[in-house]
């Protein structure tokens, strides 16, 4: 493997990194976020807080709770996020194949700024 | 319509960050000294700074909490603290990488790295004073104060420190404005440092329009030791030979020579330099920043709530109980 290759594939592993930690610690809060509303939603009558703490999240008695919403947002999230990592490799592949003069005037223009 | 609201937001986010992942890797062109470790700047900058954003956040909760004494200012602190130290660790993370792949070592106790380290820690303990402390409103009021207190030094660690020290591998402002060292001017025989590195003017000798240095360079604790021959064309007056400091990417150059004198002026050239002097890299890199922001207040806004509904419940089991 040369080295631009290998740096390429480090530099995307640390992107990576950087997503399935955000990813994980978001999941973790989200589920947690869920399952404190099952239970200040789903106790017995008695444990009904009042109603200024319960008005945005639905009777779990009456409406299905919002876990399925959520879910689709995720998928949707996920969706796009390895759909931005297969076109990335699918369009980094097209571009080794014929490479493009992108960028490199101003490559030059910064070793001539040292002059 | 509050929650689709949410979930439309959110959906945005992702799609957002999914195009800086794509432009990181497609629409950014190789950098010249870097090629695609380059892009990790893409990634590792916006985390720091929202960081920065974080714990300036936290800050701004904790202040209120003790001035109002309102449980949700203080849970919102601690989420913006919790962000904070994630992001701090995963600049550090980031930065570790590219330092492998630019300087050829992860660590190597470079003041930048030292500072963030210090700042990992300062937060970290705001986590393990939390802990400790079994009483929620004595909890509340000495973390709101700690977090101050480490607020205080969070400045001087992201942004003065680093720049006060003269003997730095980060480029600070490299990828901004170019180059951030300002090069040193010496005698032959006379000893200077660049970066990290000791260097000594050893000669000169003139070989027609060109001029060759001789540099003795070494690195500190004299691990290693080399002498480089960068040359200079007095007609263009540039260098004509840049060679890479051994072990290492950056460069040697000489600006500037007055042989009457017997004196260059020696510069070493970070690669990553200008990095932002292209458009394409710039609009990415301002992306990056307004996504990393929005992910940001994504979990702030998550994790606060969390913390919120936490002290609910349990003033609720007090009350029952």
């Amino acid at each position: 493997m040369s080295e631009s290759t290998s740096a390429i594939y480090i530099s995307m592993a640390t992107v990576l990194l950087v997503w399935v930690t955000i990813a994980v610690y978001l999941m973790q809060v989200s589920s947690r976020l869920r399952s404190l509303k099952r239970d200040l939603n789903g106790g017995s009558p008695g444990n009904r807080p009042a109603s200024g703490t319960a008005d945005a999240a639905p009777d779990v008695a009456t409406e299905p709770p919002s876990v399925t919403a959520d879910q689709w947002t995720w998928m949707a999230w996920y969706a796009a996020l390895w759909y931005g990592c297969i076109d990335t490799l699918r369009l980094l592949d097209r571009s080794r194949r014929a490479p493009k003069v992108v960028g490199r005037r101003r490559n030059i223009g910064y070793q001539e700024k040292f002059v | 319509m509050a929650q689709r609201l949410g979930s439309i937001s959110r959906l945005l986010v992702g799609v957002w960050l999914a195009g800086v992942t794509i432009a990181t890797f497609v629409i950014i062109p190789p950098y010249q000294g870097l090629g695609d470790a380059g892009r990790i700047v893409i990634v590792h900058v916006p985390t720091a700074w929202v960081a920065v954003i974080a714990f300036t956040v936290s800050a701004v909760y904790s202040a209120l909490y003790l001035r109002r004494r309102r449980p949700d200012d203080d849970a919102k602190a601690t989420a913006a603290a919790e962000g904070g130290l994630i992001f701090t660790l995963l600049a550090t993370l980031t930065g570790m990488v590219f330092s492998e792949i630019a300087w050829g070592v992860f660590w190597n106790w470079d003041p930048r790295q030292v500072t963030i380290l210090v700042l990992l820690l300062i937060y970290a303990a705001l986590f393990a004073l939390r802990s400790a402390i079994d009483d929620p409103e004595r909890r509340r009021r000495m973390a709101a104060v700690y977090s101050l207190f480490a607020f205080v030094t969070m400045p001087f660690l992201m942004f003065v420190a680093p720049r006060m020290a003269e003997s730095t591998l980060h480029p600070n402002c490299a990828f901004i404005k170019g180059s951030d060292c300002e090069g040193i001017t010496l005698k032959i025989g006379h000893v200077g440092l660049l970066g990290d590195q000791k260097v000594q003017l050893l000669g000169l000798e003139q070989q027609g329009d060109t001029v060759v240095a001789q540099v003795k360079v070494s690195t500190p604790g004299l691990e290693s030791e080399a002498v480089l021959l960068p040359g200079y064309d007095l007609t263009t007056r540039s260098y004509t030979d840049r060679p890479t400091f051994p072990g290492q990417r950056f460069t040697l150059a000489l600006e500037a020579v007055d042989l009457e004198r017997g004196e260059a002026r020696i510069n070493m050239e970070a690669p990553g330099s200008g990095l932002l002097e292209n458009q394409r890299t710039l609009w990415v890199f301002l992306a990056a920043n307004i996504g990393f922001t929005l992910l940001f207040i994504w979990m702030f806004l998550v994790r606060s709530q969390v913390l919120s509904l936490e002290v609910q419940i349990a003033q609720r089991k007090v009350a029952l109980a």
